[in-house]
């Protein structure tokens, strides 16, 4: 069967490639590997350097601009704040452009705090306290049980981890003493971050393994499509 | 025939007259001289010790007065505000007349028993000093603050301590009586005494000079103390100076003047002792005194730190107006190192082996360069005029200046007359001495002798270093008996700060604990020996087993695993919602995940979405990656071609870029934040985004993504503006545990995880898709995984038990 | 504080000022000003990317001109960059283009960037093998239990099916109430320190573009 050179040839071909000079790490740190992904990284900076210009600024700041109005003048400042962002490669004249990542901060704080407040603590904290929410003891005292169980071991959990994570400086003899109660929480709570990341962990692992197989399929489809 | 010789005129009278017939001064022997004049002491004998109770009756009538009276004119106790907080209830000495058997031991004890009277001449002191005394008074309970009692206690090990390397040794008998019960008015009194003794002393120490055992335990007490109250210029608030601890020692020989008996000779002392003030001036900032860590603190630095540390302009000012000659002269003295050389000798050292190290020499070359060193120097002024005190130690001189009796009082306005050049002062010395002979010291005299100066060896030659003559009184031609400081009321000893920090005890324990945890930093850890060729094999083995486990079934298309027998517990909610979603309705789709993981969540999302779309949806793309957009184009090419091809509007709208302030910005005001498509067209006049006015038009939200933080964003963000419009996550399997809060408490409304969702799916609408391609040697390989981490553990658990075993048998 | 750091602290605390007023308090004005000042953070956000970029070119640059090693490996980063960079800024002018920019994401990008993760899998793999025999306690060994119980539920094994307890009990119990509780603590715990470190830029505290506490 001729084959006939098309961008899917090409691009299945390049892809075939990189990727096994990809996995050939699996055999060791070589040079081939090291090509792959200094390419990598090389497209991947230029890749977003076009879309950010392309799809962010160009649309956002210089149409407008250049298409006028008195709003448009604006525009402005973000323009020179722009600007003066690349004072920040310089280190003589990098403090120009702190005003322009001053204002991103101050806008990502804000956002954050915003988020962080309507979006998960008062839902979650919400979503705790209505774990609670048990059916009737009369339409059965198993079942009633089993759903207070759970409630409350969800909410030793959470409250044992917030209190893993807050106080998991060590206990020194000379600093301050906690409770023993705290110590015990943030033990249980230690238990639940093991379970917590062990779960996250072999999700991690599901989701490698799916590319493993995804990057085989391609590479045994790819050689049976060509061949 | 005996003639007698004035003692202060020096003629030579008959034998029979008692009262000298050129000057009218009498010719009785001094009081308590009896008839058995000692020699004249010079520096460095040892007095002898004499039986004066017996000479009592000899006792003029001026001192009998004193004596009677001691019960209503004594020294007032101290106030209740005075007292030192943090140095606990001063108690009365234990007994200070056990040694007593001189009649003045009688005035000691005296002293100590009524302090509650104010005497009359205290009166007007009161008046002049009440300021500095409230002030002192309020900078006691200030230092209370500061250091409680057990930490003043540790503070004044730690002073003692400290002075250790300046001194030679530091005054440890200080410090115990300082823990050894004491007397009220003790905290006030120390610098007077030290001025009233330990001004002109010129002589051995006392410890050589007098033997212990002769002197009362009053001035033996006294004798230690002035020598360490005098090496402390530079002990600072947190090093409290070994005068302090030995205040209570020194109480009970407060003098307690006559409060109305003013004799002749008491009103020619303050002319002496404006003469011994200046004299004594240049004694306390004297640098050939200052420490060898102090010298940096030097004489330079005296007038302007003087006037740093003066509380008030006002008596600064006046001070100078009024009497400023010898305080002109302190301060210049203070400065003029010459002077400081001249009067070095002067000085009291610090603890006795410093001085019996130094004794014997005039001057040794090391402290030849003292004047030096101090002009050089820095922060601690000599002396301070009137100023307010910052420290214990100038706070327990302030409060003593309360107790200045009221000769001394007046000693500023009546020296205006006599305020000479300093270069005259020697002169006028000089014609007093050669007015008055030089007097015999009679024994009782000389307990009361001063304590010796730091070098006896160079004793005085003239009649400054010596301290003034008595002109007139029963002390007439004495020299160095009286008091000779001016103003020491006024006079205090310089703030000197300590150079160290001072930390308190959990302060300590935080940089004991800081200090562990920096050394465990740099310790070097124990890292098991690297075997990277074992690694290598170790890695090449667990790739082959995992490629082949993926490649069998691949390769040899059996169907290994068999079908999802149980769906996720969250198909339940989801597959309800999507059978809800309204036909012709827009819908948002998010590509926020990175191309690594797009071969699962392809396969997870494919057969939800094709779903989804068979019911007519239309569907704009966004991302907040710039990867996104290419990621959806090639997602909907590949999956959802046939949609595609029948006509299904999809749009996409880009990148979105800020991240949480872009989600929130699109969230808020969708049609302000993207304006165009892709392609450049007007994105809201596209069909797919007809009606679409804000994020709550849209039916649903549908999320793809691998990463719980963008996620999490999409969710936090859209929270408020999300209307009815439900959220839908698919999401790989590694972010699902931090998803799925959000999940159970109904912030998203469906919920895909994996390739076991798009199974799920894929399944249930029987559309096999990507995941039944992956799901058997997606199996496979998990089975391959559990095996070998298995095995692996299990090898770890046997290992750790020999590990076990083999220290116990070690052990 | 400088004056120079001054200026950069007043734009940050006002703009998140009212950037949170806008949030919170949906009057016109407020609404209006965050939009406006959120439209400018995410133009600036753009050309932190750009800036980024740049960074990540003159690096490089500097290694190929003192000719450090790995100046191949810079070379081609460098090409890459540019070529990837100009054909991105062509594709919209230029159709002809469009299929390149799209061949550099399709041929490159994407089978590196899935070949990594697939690789990471035998990593993964390789750790949670050796994690007992290197550090063997009690959380060290609720956490390998976790991973072996989860996979095992999560597909049915060849040949075997699921297992009986794990798939439709354990598993779910593992990871919908003990994860999924640890990881609502964590969330919140994030949410709070979100909270904090967003009230402390915002009230001049911590000043991470560039002042003294950043």
């Amino acid at each position: 069967m001729p084959i006939t050179l098309s961008w899917d040839l090409v691009t299945g071909l390049f892809s075939f490639l990189l990727t096994l000079m990809v996995l050939s790490y699996l055999i060791g740190d070589n040079l081939v590997f090291r090509v792959a992904v200094y390419l990598f990284i090389g497209v991947s900076a230029g890749y977003a350097a076009a879309v950010a210009w392309n799809q962010v600024i160009l649309p956002r700041l210089f149409l407008p601009l250049f298409a006028g109005g008195w709003s448009s003048l604006l525009l402005l400042v973000p323009l020179i704040l722009g600007l003066l962002m690349f004072m920040k490669l310089s280190p003589r004249t990098a403090r120009l452009g702190s005003p322009s990542l001053a204002l991103i901060v101050g806008v990502g704080a804000a956002v954050a705090i915003g988020g962080a407040l309507l979006g998960t603590l008062f839902p979650q904290t919400e979503a705790v306290i209505n774990e609670f929410a048990l059916p009737q003891i009369s339409a059965g005292f198993g079942s009633w049980l089993g759903r207070f169980s759970e409630a409350a071991l969800m909410l030793l959990g959470t409250v044992s981890t917030l209190v893993y994570f807050h106080f998991s400086v060590k206990n020194a003899s000379a600093g301050p003493q906690r409770g023993k109660l705290v110590d015990l929480l943030g033990w249980i709570g230690q238990v639940f971050v093991a379970i917590t990341f062990g779960v996250l962990f072999a999700g991690a692992l599901a989701a490698a393994l799916t590319a493993l197989i995804e990057r085989i399929y391609f590479l045994v489809t790819f050689l049976g499509f060509s061949f | 025939m005996a003639e007698l010789h004035c003692s202060v005129c020096g003629q030579s009278n008959p034998e029979d007259l008692e009262v000298c017939q050129f000057c009218g001064a009498s010719l009785l022997p001094p009081p308590g001289a009896g008839s058995d004049p000692s020699p004249a002491i010079r520096p460095g004998e040892q007095p002898t010790r004499k039986n004066t109770g017996e000479l009592e009756h000899a006792l003029p009538s001026w001192l009998k007065t004193l004596r009677s009276g001691q019960d209503e004119n004594n020294t007032p106790d101290a106030d209740p505000d005075t007292e030192m907080p943090g140095l606990g209830k001063a108690t009365p000495p234990a007994d200070t007349s056990g040694d007593a058997s001189d009649w003045l031991a009688g005035l000691d004890s005296a002293a100590s028993e009524d302090e509650d009277e104010i005497p009359e001449w205290m009166a007007g002191l009161g008046v002049s000093t009440q300021p500095s005394f409230q002030d002192n008074t309020s900078e006691l309970d200030n230092l209370d603050q500061v250091q409680p009692d057990a930490d003043l206690l540790d503070l004044l090990k730690n002073a003692e301590a400290d002075l250790a390397p300046v001194s030679g040794e530091p005054a440890r008998g200080s410090l115990l009586n300082w823990e050894a019960p004491h007397p009220t008015t003790a905290d006030l009194f120390p610098p007077t005494e030290t001025n009233l003794l330990g001004t002109p002393a010129q002589e051995k120490p006392a410890s050589e000079a007098i033997p212990s055992a002769h002197i009362p335990d009053w001035l033996e007490t006294l004798h230690s103390k002035t020598s360490t109250h005098e090496i402390d210029p530079g002990i600072s608030r947190e090093e409290p100076p070994d005068w302090l601890s030995s205040l209570p020692a020194l109480q009970p020989e407060t003098p307690s003047p006559a409060p109305e008996f003013k004799p002749d000779w008491l009103s020619k002392l303050q002319g002496e002792g404006d003469q011994a003030g200046q004299e004594s001036t240049p004694q306390a900032s004297d640098p050939a005194e200052t420490p060898g860590w102090l010298a940096s603190l030097g004489v330079e630095a005296g007038p302007s730190a003087t006037a740093v540390f003066t509380d008030e302009p006002a008596p600064a000012n006046e001070a100078n107006l009024e009497t400023p000659d010898w305080l002109a002269q302190l301060k210049s003295d203070v400065k003029t190192a010459t002077e400081a050389d001249l009067h070095a000798q002067e000085f009291e050292t610090a603890s006795k082996p410093f001085q019996a190290e130094i004794s014997s020499e005039p001057l040794p070359d090391w402290l030849s360069g003292i004047g030096q060193q101090d002009s050089s120097a820095t922060g601690a002024p000599a002396l301070v005029v009137s100023g307010e005190s910052e420290s214990p130690v100038e706070t327990g001189q302030g409060a003593f200046s309360l107790e200045t009796p009221d000769w001394l009082s007046r000693l500023r306005p009546e020296r205006e007359p006599e305020s000479v050049p300093a270069t005259q002062e020697g002169n006028q010395d000089d014609a007093d001495t050669t007015s008055l002979p030089e007097a015999e010291l009679p024994s009782w005299v000389q307990a009361m002798r001063p304590v010796e100066s730091v070098i006896s060896g160079s004793a005085p030659s003239s009649s400054e270093e010596m301290g003034s003559s008595e002109g007139s009184g029963p002390l007439a031609g004495l020299r160095g008996v009286l008091p000779a400081s001016p103003g020491f009321g006024v006079m205090r000893k310089p703030p000197a700060y300590s150079i160290k920090l001072q930390v308190n005890e959990s302060q300590h324990r935080y940089a004991v604990q800081l200090e562990k945890m920096v050394q465990d930093e740099g310790k070097a850890r124990e890292v098991p020996p690297v075997q990277p060729k074992a690694n290598r094999v170790w890695r090449w083995l667990i790739s082959a087993i995992l490629i082949g486990s993926i490649l069998l079934p691949v390769l040899t298309g059996t169907q290994i695993s068999p079908e999802l027998q149980l769906y996720p517990s969250e198909w339940a909610r989801t597959g309800v919602l999507l059978n809800e979603f309204p036909t012709n309705s827009a819908m948002l789709l998010v590509f926020d995940y990175e191309p690594a993981l797009s071969g699962e969540l392809t396969a997870s999302a494919a057969p939800v979405i094709s779903t989804i779309l068979l019911r007519g949806t239309r569907v704009a793309l966004i991302s907040t990656t710039p990867t996104g957009p290419a990621l959806a184009e090639q997602f909907m090419e590949s999956t959802q071609q046939d949609h595609l091809s029948r006509g299904t509007q999809v749009v996409n709208l880009g990148y979105l870029a800020g991240g949480p302030v872009g989600i929130q910005s699109f969230a808020s005001d969708p049609l302000g934040t993207i304006n165009l498509t892709m392609s450049g067209a007007p994105a809201w006049e596209t069909l797919a985004l007809q009606g679409v006015k804000q994020l709550s038009d849209f039916s649903a939200i549908i999320i793809l993504t691998d990463n719980a933080d963008s996620g999490r964003s999409w969710i936090e963000q859209t929270q408020a503006d999300l209307g009815d419009t439900k959220l839908l996550l698919i999401i790989s399997a590694q972010a699902e545990p931090m998803i799925r809060p959000y999940f159970d408490s109904g912030q998203v409304h469906g919920l895909v995880t994996g390739l076991v969702g798009g199974k799920t799916y894929e399944q249930s609408y029987n559309t096999p898709g990507l995941a039944r391609d992956y799901w058997d040697s997606f199996g496979l390989s998990v089975l391959a995984v559990e095996m070998m981490v298995t095995a692996g553990s299990l090898w770890g658990v046997v290992k750790a038990w020999q590990n076990q075993k083999k220290n116990r048998g070690e052990a | 504080m400088k004056l120079k750091g001054l200026f950069s602290t007043i734009i940050a605390v006002l703009c998140g000022l009212v950037v949170l007023a806008g949030y919170f308090v949906r009057l016109d004005l407020f609404v209006s000003l965050s939009r406006t000042l959120i439209e400018w953070a995410i133009i600036l956000t753009a050309f932190a990317i750009l800036l980024g970029i740049m960074n990540l070119l003159l690096v490089h640059f500097g290694k190929i001109r003192k000719k450090e090693k790995g100046v191949l490996y810079s070379l081609i980063l460098m090409i890459a960059l540019l070529a990837t960079f100009a054909i991105g800024l062509a594709a919209p002018y230029f159709p002809i283009v469009t299929p390149v920019f799209n061949f550099t994401f399709r041929a490159i990008q994407l089978p590196v960037e899935a070949s990594l993760m697939a690789i990471l899998a035998v990593t993964l793999t390789f750790a949670s093998i050796r994690l007992l025999q290197r550090r063997f306690n009690a959380f060290s060994v609720i956490f390998i239990i976790t991973v072996l119980l989860i996979l095992i539920g999560t597909a049915p094994l060849p040949f075997l099916g699921s297992l009986p307890m794990v798939s439709d009990n354990l598993r779910p119990f593992l990871a919908q109430v003990l994860a999924s509780s640890g990881a609502r603590g964590i969330l919140i715990g994030v949410a709070l320190g979100a909270l904090t470190t967003g009230l402390r830029i915002i009230l001049g505290v911590d000043r991470p573009y560039g002042g003294k506490n950043g």
